[in-house]
């Protein structure tokens, strides 16, 4: 009995993957459409420098960093 | 103190024991599980280190990760806006991958380890200079990572203090 179920187990599990190769992208591709693609078309007109690409007047493509927080607590946050 | 540091999920997966500042131990997880840069959580590396330490892990005063994983996705997503629509193929392939696993590391580490302590998580770039500079034999040193990827950074340059406490 404990067979049968196993392999009805094995079975379902294995259409479950099917169904995630499957669907996965599609619900990707909806939210990178319908969310991303807008946020793209807000930043064009809205000319904002997303990734901090253009040079603008600047001499060079460092940037100086904060003077950090290096006490343990700044280490706490995953952001 | 007893400080684990742990890499994981990314590429070549491993642990590293550190007590007042020494190393005590360090591990590649493939060193353990025969699969090349293996990327899976670095059970058998911690298991190790803590093994060689003599120590459990409820004796940790904390447990390091390598990056900030918020900021790091932060990055992700508005590359994704900024390269709309050329993206989708790597989209497809990472964001699922943070959704499951890379944005619940702190969950994933706990449940994976059982540690209740504190977890810390370090600049990445931050993480390849500490790793270069506190184990040289340099009292102070110019310090310069460059790097594929990281939160933003790709490349930064600072200054290694000198100190003398670890």
């Amino acid at each position: 009995m404990r067979n049968y179920f196993s392999k009805i187990f094995r079975y379902w599990m294995a259409v479950g993957h099917v169904i995630g190769v499957v669907m996965t992208p599609v619900h990707m591709l909806i939210v990178y459409v319908f969310v991303f693609g807008p946020a793209n078309m807000g930043a064009r007109v809205l000319r904002k420098d997303l990734l901090d690409r253009s040079m603008r007047d600047e001499p060079s493509f460092w940037r100086t960093k904060d003077a950090t927080d290096r006490s343990v607590d700044a280490l706490r946050h995953t952001f | 103190m007893n400080i684990l540091g742990v890499s994981a999920f990314y590429h070549d997966s491993a642990a590293c024991l550190l007590r007042d500042g020494q190393v005590i131990a360090a591990a590649g997880e493939e060193r353990f599980t025969r699969k090349k840069h293996d990327q899976g959580f670095p059970m058998n590396a911690i298991r190790y280190c803590l093994s060689e330490g003599g120590i459990g892990i409820a004796d940790l005063d904390y447990l390091g990760f390598y990056d900030k994983p918020l900021v790091k996705f932060e990055r992700i997503l508005l590359t994704y806006i900024g390269t709309f629509p050329r993206s989708f193929r790597s989209f497809n392939k990472a964001v699922p991958l943070w959704l499951h696993q890379k944005l619940r590391i702190p969950a994933m580490i706990r449940k994976q380890t059982g540690y209740e302590g504190e977890i810390l998580f370090g600049d990445h770039h931050m993480s390849h200079a500490a790793s270069s500079f506190l184990v040289s034999p340099f009292e102070e040193a110019a310090i310069l990572t460059l790097d594929g990827v990281g939160e933003w950074s790709t490349a930064t340059q600072g200054v290694g203090p000198a100190t003398t406490s670890p």
